[in-house]
């Protein structure tokens, strides 16, 4: 009589590669036929594949400080990738070639760098519960905007809630269709040092944050409301961008946007916006906002709706060891 | 030129959004990550020659995974290296994946955390293994121990990960 396989153990194997042809099959059939099973397995692979991220801080966190100073970074994540695993930005610049008139291929790959930048008071955590400052502030590293507040949850963990929409210029006859959440980050000390570096390399900004809705009476009135995330980069003064809201979006040297439609009882997920941080940035303005989707100048009230873990990563890529060969130069 | 570039910038731009939440998603179908990034080159290539067909007003990411199914059975129509899942069951996984969006983002939101509640010596081996991309003989020679004994360590690592991430998960929906 033979042993019933261990499923999670044939799970763990497949997951470093050691089955083989006999054992994965048995394991397929299983994941098809056994819900439970399969469900073992998804909750496996998905750790796997989260472990794999290559933004995973492995080191042990550091204390966190509350600061107003320029972006400067938390720790530092390298990525060397072997041969064949080449960043996209890499296989943009293959596909530039190979779509073009030549052929292009990677001679080596580059090694990506990936920093987390402060964002002051990300997770909310140490700021005190209450009302944030209303109005559009131009200090660098502190959040302001529409009512909002920090709210604590009961297990004590704290996050911004979207108290109501407004106008944060305080124009009575301005349109009110959105809370927003702002807050200024000082790029000049991180442009200096990538200036210091490789002139050619590739630098990406991620903003990225969670959100969330639970229940409120405006359910009914509003069954989808909208988040965004926005990274503003300028090369202006913070107090020139406040003061020439929001015309002064047409100055905006680079702009990322993402946005989730929330129902009530919904999490978004983490919800990323990136853009190319351009050499001439010394400002990003980072916002968090939530919209009703409708021009209006009566502020509404946004019920239950929360974000948290603010993060900003700057990827920074050396200059693409790429080479590029005609076909058939003489047609 | 000036529409090639911005075109171009574009494509990058939605690639680079979507580019961790689609290589999560072959790795858990591919768990090799030579072989998802592999799929990953191809899906973005796939993608660039496809740009033009792509509607704007629908999501990238969901017009992507489409084509990431598509090179995922190719890599496992012509790749023998490693035993790989049945087609059925590969359906099956992508089906309950698309089910529960949320999942994922609750283990990352808690890994950092349990990452951090792991003894040092087991945290370095699973850093070495999974950020640092060793293989087990290079982790098996530099901590002294087989390669048996590795991957024994590490799959023992992740089930206290796993563990660690669900109890997390449950006291936060209590």
């Amino acid at each position: 009589m033979t042993m019933p396989p261990d499923w999670d153990s044939l799970i763990q194997k497949h997951l470093d590669g050691q089955t083989n042809e006999e054992e994965a099959a048995e394991l397929s059939e299983q994941i098809v036929a056994n819900a439970d099973i399969r469900s073992d397995y998804l909750r496996a692979a998905q750790l796997h594949s989260a472990l794999n991220n290559e933004l995973l801080a492995f080191e042990k966190e550091q204390g966190s400080t509350v600061s107003s100073t320029p972006a400067h970074l938390e720790h530092t994540v390298s990525s060397t990738p072997t041969r064949k695993q080449v960043p996209p930005s890499l296989i943009v610049a293959l596909l530039a070639g190979l779509l073009g008139a030549g052929m292009a291929w990677a001679i080596s790959a580059p090694k990506a760098e990936v920093r987390a930048l402060h964002v002051a008071d990300g997770t909310f955590d140490t700021l005190p519960a209450g009302p944030v400052q209303r109005g559009f502030s131009s200090q660098f590293g502190i959040w302001s905007g529409d009512p909002l507040e920090i709210a604590e949850q009961t297990n004590g963990n704290r996050r911004l809630r979207f108290m109501e929409t407004g106008n944060v210029k305080g124009d009575p006859n301005g349109g009110a269709s959105a809370c927003n959440a702002f807050q200024f980050i000082d790029l000049t000390s991180l442009r200096d040092q990538l200036q210091a570096g490789d002139a050619n390399a590739q630098h990406i900004l991620k903003l990225s944050v969670r959100f969330e809705r639970t229940s409120a009476p405006i359910d009914e009135a509003f069954p989808k409301l909208r988040a965004d995330c926005h990274i503003y980069l300028f090369d202006t003064e913070p107090s020139a961008i406040v003061d020439g809201w929001p015309d002064v979006l047409n100055d905006v040297v680079a702009v990322a946007k993402k946005r989730a439609r929330l129902t009530s009882g919904q999490a978004s997920g983490r919800v990323r916006a990136s853009c190319l941080l351009e050499p001439e940035a010394t400002v990003a303005l980072i916002t968090l906002n939530v919209s009703v989707g409708m021009e209006t100048t009566t502020p509404v009230k946004l019920g239950n709706f929360f974000a948290d873990d603010v993060k900003l990563t700057l990827t920074s890529r050396p200059d693409l060891p790429v080479r590029v060969v005609k076909l058939n130069p003489g047609k | 030129m000036i529409d090639s570039d911005h075109k171009h910038e574009r494509f990058t731009r939605l690639l680079l959004e979507s580019e961790p939440v689609i290589l999560r998603a072959i790795l858990v179908i591919i768990p090799n990550r030579a072989d998802a990034r592999e799929i990953m080159q191809e899906t973005a290539v796939a993608l660039w020659r496809q740009f033009d067909s792509y509607n704007p007003d629908r999501p990238f990411l969901n017009w992507a995974m489409g084509f990431s199914r598509i090179e995922t059975r190719r890599f496992i129509a012509r790749q023998k290296r490693r035993a790989q899942l049945s087609e059925q069951a590969i359906e099956v996984l992508e089906q309950e994946m698309s089910g529960s969006p949320t999942f994922i983002s609750g283990i990352e939101h808690h890994l950092a955390c349990c990452l951090g509640k792991l003894s040092d010596n087991n945290r370095r081996l699973i850093k070495g293994y999974y950020h640092d991309n060793r293989n087990v003989e290079w982790l098996a020679e530099h901590h002294g121990r087989t390669i048996e004994a590795i991957y024994k360590a590490i799959q023992r690592i992740r089930r206290d990960l796993q563990t660690c991430i669900e109890r997390q998960l449950k006291e936060e929906q209590a």
